[in-house]
Formats: structure tokens, C-alpha cells, sequence
């Protein structure tokens, strides 16, 4: 039961492989070699079962075979194989050489490798002069001479004796390539190996990037400069013994630069240029697909054209399509997928939206010139008709999508091949800023509020701790008042004395509530030395009246307005002193 | 009202004389609008197609551009800008710094909104009678992290697009160069509708940053601010 999404999934990776286009492709390690200085070549196979390493050989160098790796992958449920021949290639002498097409067969089908050049130079004399320097470098062009728009691939190689230590200065700062007419690639990351020279083994940063010529004439790379930060080990004289793990290094920012190389810049040839030709320089191959393959008038229908090889891709346009009777053809898009560091090889693909306008039964024909500069010559490829069955009625003419009903000259259908753009807009503008929302008053207005709410919500919280806080005082202020209007309105003498010595207990209380301490007691105010001695004594007599009254029941029961009017005073004198 | 009414007259001019081909007269129009400084996004993405028409392709990005910058969800505008931009050859991918800049004006928003909620929330943490203090609690330290990190994003990409010494190239075959003057050395060759760091200007010419990285002269007439 477990083996069901296993087999399923090898089923599919049978079938994936069984329906993918074949494709091969081929690559050299260097493109720049000395004599004797081994290369190697891999030819990879996708899709295709190949078991028999396809035959390689070019005069004056030696191949032999090394061996095959084959591998294959399922991913989003899309099987692909890959084998890889690898090959080694020796040079006897130095030169130019071209490596051929190499072709394989499958499914009844040819295909071919584009060809390859490997520049083979005498190495030793020209780099014995600069062997003994702890630090050089060297400009690598593999051709002498190339056509306007042909990208040539060059290396620029920093020897370093492996005793020092080095790192670009500034970081992520590449070469600079003194020269005019020429512009250059984006540089690949910059790889890292050691070589052999002259029997020193030398660290070599190598940097690769391709330059095209812009004008016809002699192309004078005078240097590149690239700029290192170095250690350098005191008393380094080239020796190979081991590294002393107690020297001291020297840091020094240094300029190490190339030597110079020269092209010749050739024109591309006047005649027998096609009308389409766009500028592309290279080997393409061209082909095309539509899908689904079965509509009605008026349904959409997409066109792939695929354009694959190696060359500048940059100035390959949309590929002009023929045969468009009863086809409505909107505007491409492009993608575009590098196959190597450079972007040299990629696919370039344009999808075509086509719409039917009445009964056919082939797709438009997709046309594409580049200028080949292996054979020299101009290559106007053309796609196979892709059979499309349409059917249904003749429809009007599709109008070009656009979001203004206003007719303008923009809406007006353009010819494919010239990319326009979607129309204005005709709705009233809505006002808008290029001030940054926190440069803008309404920003900090915003936070405001809840900045204020923060701090409502903290003076709610003072009020209501206040409030809390205050509640015992205002009980005692409250039993003071009450207090007061029975001293003064009472006829009883008990209710009067016993109101008066509680007013004067209640005093005392709010008198610590209030100092936030333990101020003294009625009782220590009245023994103490504080008051005045009348007063003093008066207190005592009025605690002594009311505990006599109260508890002995002495003295008589109603309150005469003279010891009220005593009781009050005594209070009030008692507030002004205490 | 009156300049109101005049900037929909000259509105409705300008896109009058646009779509009877006199793309000229439009562009005209258009400009005088943005010295007006009724700026929308609609302004510059007519006055982008203008360009486009006229055949000037790096005016036409940088007008796509503002009208992206003041309506990121301006489908039309990035349409058009993907379309020029491959006229130009121009394939540079977008940085991270870039994609986020054009919402620059968000993170402050998220910012102070998880600010202000961490606040909120420590507060009613605090309050020892509140039954929910530890779900308080949580949300602060969660809602604090966002704000944090939304700040750090915040600072980071600054301004974003709306950056005031943002500019891009406008014309082909601009050089970066070592020192201001023609025949100084080149440090890297600058596409059309690429964005420089603009420092500071001497004569003729900007000391600038690329967004490679690379520090350089530039002409100031092959670049143009994005915030006009």
C-alpha cells in the first residue's frame, strides 16, 4: 500500500522524461589554457537516455574520454534527467581552436552542442617575468578579433603568493577595465583556486565578465585595476618552505593591475542584412508552441517563442510574427532565463496573447535574424505553422484592451513588434503628497490622542487614589461639623461635654491625618507644656466635667448658656494655640 | 475653487490634446500642473505616457515612478513601468530596501500602533485589581517586540521612495565617474530608470551613490530627483 506513491511517482517521472524536449548542451572549464595545461569539457544530455559518450575530436589537441555522471530529479511532480560526458582536453601547441558541434541522436532526433573556443597560449616565458612578484595579475582575452555586439567572454586573474593574505579593498568593489567603445557585463562572483606557476603554487582570484565592442576599429583594453587589501608576511623573498606561525605581517592597500590586450572590432556586414534584424550577435536557435491547440473564434490562444543559445541576449527583440491572417496579436511578454554566471547562454521567452478572428487552422509564424559570427553570415530563422484549430464565426475586430472608452491615437491596435503603452487616465486626480507621513502634522496630531487618553486615564487613576486617600478626613471634618451644631444648639449637658471632648479627640486625629505623623494625643496636649497653663487647665476641667457627667452622673442635667458660651470659647482658644 | 477650476480645465486640456495625438501640447500641460504642485499619481502617469510617446523613455520611468510612489496599487503605472523599463533594457532587479520603501509610510503606522498598545497594555498590567493583568502583560511584550521591529524597519528604509535625494537616470550612456569632469575615469556604466543617492552637487556635476554600492560623479542633467 505504501509502495503506491512511490511506483505513481516513478510513473510520472517515466512519463515527465518521456514527454520533455531533449536538450544538450556543452561547456569548457577554461576557455583560456597553456600548452600541456589540461581543460574539461562536459557535454550535458537532459531528457534524453544517452548511453554512449558522443564522439569529440578537433586537430591538434588530444581528448580523451574521463567519464559519465548521469542524474535525475523529480520536481513539482516534472521528471528530468541529466548525463554529463566529461572529457579532458591537452594542447600540444598553442593557437585557436574550435570545438566543433557535438551532436547526439534521440527520439529519431539530432541535436547539437553550439561550438566552442579554447585559446591556447604558451604560458611559461610570459609569466616568468612577473613569477617572482608576491602579487600580479593578468588579462585574459580568448579572441583577437570579434564583430560590433559580440560578447566576448574575459577572465581577470590576481596571482597572490599563497603566504599572503588578500581581500578586495573597497569590499564588493570589482575591476575597473581602463578603455573607451566597450561595455561590459555585470561581473560573476569572483571564484577562488590555486595554480601552479613556474613551481610556486599561487592563489588566484578570478573574475569573470564579458565585453562588447560598440564601434568598428582596434579595441585597446589598456589595464584592470583592482584594488586589495594585502598582509604581506616581513622577510617573504618567494621562498616555499613553511610559514613561520610567529612572523609578523605588513597591511598595505595596493593597485594590482593587468596587462593590456587589444581587439579588432569588426562591422557587421551591410549586406544581405534582414529588414528584422535587431542587433543580436551570436547562435540561436528558434522555436515555438501555441496552446491549446483547439478554440473558438474569439478565445484566446497563447504563442511561446523561444529563443535559446549564446549570444546578447540584451538586444534581442520580440521575434516579428507572419503569416497573421484571422489573428488578433496583442503585445509579448518576456522572460528571460540565464543558463551560466554571465547570462551569456539563457532562453528568452515571448508569450504571445493571439486571439482568432475567424476560422483558421495554423498559428502566425514566428521570424528571427541574428548575425552568426562563426560563419559570418546573417540567420533568419523561422518557426514551424503550429496547427490551431479554430472554428466559429467570422467575430468584428478585437479592439485593444484599455481602461479609457475615449477613442486616442494610443488606442489605435499597434503592429506587434512595437511595444506601447497602457492609455491616460481620465478620472478626476485625487490630490496626493511626496511628504513623508511622519514629516506630516496629521501623523503626530494622531498620536495625540492617545496620548491624551493615556493621560486622562492617569489623572483618572491620581483622582480616584485622592479620592480614597482623602475619605477618613472628610468622615472626621463631617462628625467635626456635626459636633459643632449640637455644641452650639444642645440643651444637654451630657450630649454638649461629650461633644465638646470628642471635637477636641477629632482635632487631634486630623491633625495626624493631616501632618502625616503621630502628633500628640489630647491627653499629652493637655499634660504636656505646650499650651498655655490656662488653657491646659481649662481642657482638664472640661474632661473632668464630662467624665464626672457621664460616668458618675454628677452636676446638673441641662446646660446653662454661660458654660456653652465657655465651652466655646475654650475651643476656640484651644484652635488658636494648639 | 478658482485654481481648482483652473487645474481641471488645464486637466481636461491636456488629456484632450493627448488624445488627438499633439502628445507635445499634453506634455506641456501636464508640467504645469506639477509646478502647480497638484500632484496625484494620475498627473504623473499621464504625463509618463507623454513622455513614453515623445519618445523619451527615461522621463516617462521617473513619471511612472512618482505616480507608483503616491499610489503603490497604481496597476496601470506599474504595467507601463515594466514595459518601459524592458524598452530600456533596463532588468535590474528590485532590492528588498526598494520593494519596502514604496510603503515606507506604513511602518510608522504599525510602529505607533504597537507602541501604543504595549503602553495600554503595561498600564493595565499594572493595575493589580484588573483580572486580565497577565493577559495585559503578554500582549505588551508582544505588541512591544512588533513595535521594535517595525521601528528598526521604519529607520531603516527611511524616507523609502519619497526620499528627497532620490534620483534617477534619465538618459542613456551615463557614466559614473571618478572625478567631475568628461574625461575622468568611469567607475560603472548607469542604466536608464536606475536609482542613484544624490550627495552632493558641484557645477555641472552630483557626487553620488549608486544603488550598487559605488560612490561617483555623475552629470546633473542625466538625472532627475523623484520627489519633484
Amino acid at each position: 500500500m505504501n509502495r503506491l506513491p512511490a511506483l505513481f511517482i516513478i510513473l510520472l517521472g517515466i512519463l515527465g522524461n518521456a514527454l520533455a524536449e531533449p536538450s544538450i548542451s556543452g561547456s569548457l572549464s577554461e576557455t583560456v589554457t597553456d600548452v600541456d595545461h589540461p581543460v574539461k569539457l562536459e557535454i550535458k544530455v537532459e531528457n534524453a537516455r544517452i548511453t554512449r559518450p558522443p564522439n569529440v575530436s578537433v586537430n591538434g589537441l588530444s581528448i580523451s574520454f574521463a567519464g559519465t555522471a548521469t542524474r535525475t530529479q523529480i520536481l513539482n511532480f516534472q521528471a528530468s534527467s541529466v548525463t554529463i560526458f566529461t572529457y579532458i582536453i591537452t594542447a600540444v601547441r598553442e593557437g585557436f581552436y574550435e570545438i566543433p558541434p557535438v551532436e547526439v541522436s534521440a527520439g529519431g532526433k539530432a541535436y547539437r552542442t553550439t561550438a566552442m573556443t579554447l585559446k591556447v597560449i604558451h604560458g611559461d616565458p610570459a609569466r616568468s617575468a612577473t613569477s617572482d612578484k608576491p602579487y600580479f595579475a593578468e588579462l585574459v582575452v580568448p579572441k583577437e578579433s570579434a564583430y560590433v555586439g559580440e560578447q566576448i567572454p574575459i577572465e581577470l586573474r590576481f596571482y597572490f603568493n599563497q603566504r599572503i593574505q588578500y581581500q578586495p579593498y573597497p569590499q564588493g568593489q570589482y575591476p575597473i577595465i581602463e578603455g573607451e567603445d566597450f561595455v561590459t557585463k555585470k561581473y560573476s562572483d569572483p571564484a577562488e583556486k590555486e595554480l601552479e606557476l613556474n613551481g610556486r603554487i599561487y592563489r588566484v582570484v578570478i573574475y569573470k565578465t564579458a565585453l562588447t565592442g560598440v564601434k568598428p576599429g582596434k579595441l585597446n583594453l589598456q589595464s584592470a585595476t583592482q584594488g586589495f587589501l594585502i598582509s604581506t608576511p616581513f622577510g617573504l623573498r618567494g621562498s616555499q618552505g613553511f610559514a613561520d606561525p610567529f612572523e609578523s605581517f605588513q597591511q598595505q592597500v595596493v593597485d594590482v593591475k593587468t596587462n593590456g590586450s587589444s581587439i579588432q572590432i569588426k562591422p557587421l556586414p551591410a549586406a544581405d542584412r534582414p529588414a528584422d534584424f535587431s542587433g543580436a550577435v551570436g547562435e540561436f536557435t528558434l522555436t515555438a508552441s501555441a496552446q491549446p491547440d483547439k478554440v473558438k473564434t474569439g478565445n484566446p490562444v497563447s504563442m511561446k517563442v523561444e529563443i535559446k543559445g549564446l549570444g546578447n541576449f540584451d538586444r534581442i527583440e520580440q521575434p516579428s510574427l507572419t503569416n497573421t491572417d484571422g489573428w488578433h496579436i496583442y503585445q509579448p511578454t518576456e522572460a528571460i532565463e540565464t543558463l551560466d554566471d554571465l547570462g551569456l547562454s539563457a532562453t528568452k521567452t515571448f508569450s504571445y496573447p493571439l486571439v482568432a478572428e475567424k476560422a483558421v487552422t495554423t498559428s502566425p509564424i514566428a521570424r528571427f535574424s541574428y548575425f552568426n559570427p562563426n560563419s559570418e553570415k546573417y540567420v533568419t530563422l523561422n518557426t514551424s505553422p503550429i496547427n490551431v484549430e479554430v472554428q466559429g464565426e467570422l467575430i468584428p475586430k478585437v479592439s485593444s484592451p484599455s481602461p479609457v472608452a475615449a477613442p486616442s491615437v494610443s488606442t489605435q491596435i499597434k503592429p506587434p513588434g512595437v511595444p506601447d503603452v497602457l492609455d491616460i487616465q481620465v478620472r478626476t486626480p485625487v490630490p496626493a503628497a511626496f511628504t513623508p507621513l511622519t514629516k506630516q502634522p496629521i501623523f503626530w496630531i494622531a498620536q495625540a490622542i492617545p496620548a491624551c487618553a493615556l493621560l486622562a486615564f492617569g489623572l483618572g487613576l491620581w483622582l480616584r487614589n485622592a479620592k480614597i486617600a482623602s475619605q477618613p478626613l472628610r468622615a472626621l471634618n463631617l462628625e467635626s461639623r456635626v459636633l459643632r451644631k449640637k455644641i452650639g444648639a444642645s440643651i444637654n449637658r451630657s450630649d454638649v461635654l461629650q461633644a465638646a471632648v470628642r471635637l477636641l479627640e477629632l482635632d487631634c486625629e486630623i491633625r495626624s491625618i493631616r501632618k502625616r505623623g503621630t502628633p500628640p494625643s489630647l491627653e499629652e496636649w493637655i499634660n504636656g507644656e505646650r499650651l498655655p497653663a490656662e488653657i491646659r487647665r481649662d481642657l482638664r476641667d472640661l474632661v473632668d466635667a464630662r467624665s464626672a457627667r457621664i460616668y458618675g452622673h454628677h452636676g446638673p442635667e441641662s446646660l446653662t448658656e454661660e458654660e456653652r458660651s465657655r465651652i466655646i470659647t475654650l475651643l476656640n482658644r484651644w484652635r488658636a494655640n494648639a | 475653487m478658482n485654481s481648482e477650476c483652473l487645474g481641471n480645465t488645464k486637466w481636461n486640456t491636456a488629456n484632450a490634446a493627448y488624445a488627438d495625438g499633439k502628445y507635445e501640447e499634453a506634455k506641456v500641460n501636464y508640467i504645469q500642473l506639477v509646478d502647480s504642485r497638484e500632484y496625484s499619481s494620475e498627473l504623473f502617469y499621464n504625463l509618463g505616457d507623454a513622455w513614453f510617446k515623445l519618445n523619451d523613455h527615461g522621463r516617462a520611468i521617473l513619471n511612472y515612478h512618482r505616480a507608483l510612489i503616491l499610489n503603490p496599487a497604481f496597476e496601470e503605472a506599474k504595467a507601463n513601468l515594466q514595459t518601459t523599463l524592458k524598452i530600456v533594457g533596463n532588468d535590474d532587479p528590485k532590492t528588498i530596501r526598494d520593494s519596502l520603501g514604496a510603503y515606507a509610510d506604513y511602518f510608522p503606522v504599525v510602529a505607533s500602533v504597537f507602541f501604543w498598545t504595549a503602553i495600554f497594555c503595561i498600564v493595565g498590567a499594572l493595575q493589580k485589581r484588573f483580572s486580565y493583568a497577565t493577559f495585559f502583560g503578554f500582549v505588551s511584550m508582544a505588541a512591544g517586540i512588533l513595535f521594535v521591529s517595525s521601528l528598526a524597519v521604519s529607520i531603516w528604509i527611511g524616507a523609502g521612495l519619497k526620499d528627497s535625494n532620490r534620483a534617477l537616470v534619465i538618459e542613456s550612456g551615463t557614466d559614473l565617474k571618478y572625478g567631475p569632469a568628461v574625461t575622468a575615469r568611469p567607475v560603472e556604466s548607469l542604466q536608464i530608470g536606475q536609482p542613484v543617492q544624490l550627495i552632493s552637487v558641484r557645477g555641472d556635476w552630483t557626487f553620488c551613490r549608486a544603488n550598487t554600492g559605488n560612490l561617483g560623479w555623475i552629470l546633473s542633467r542625466k538625472v532627475e530627483r523623484v520627489v519633484p
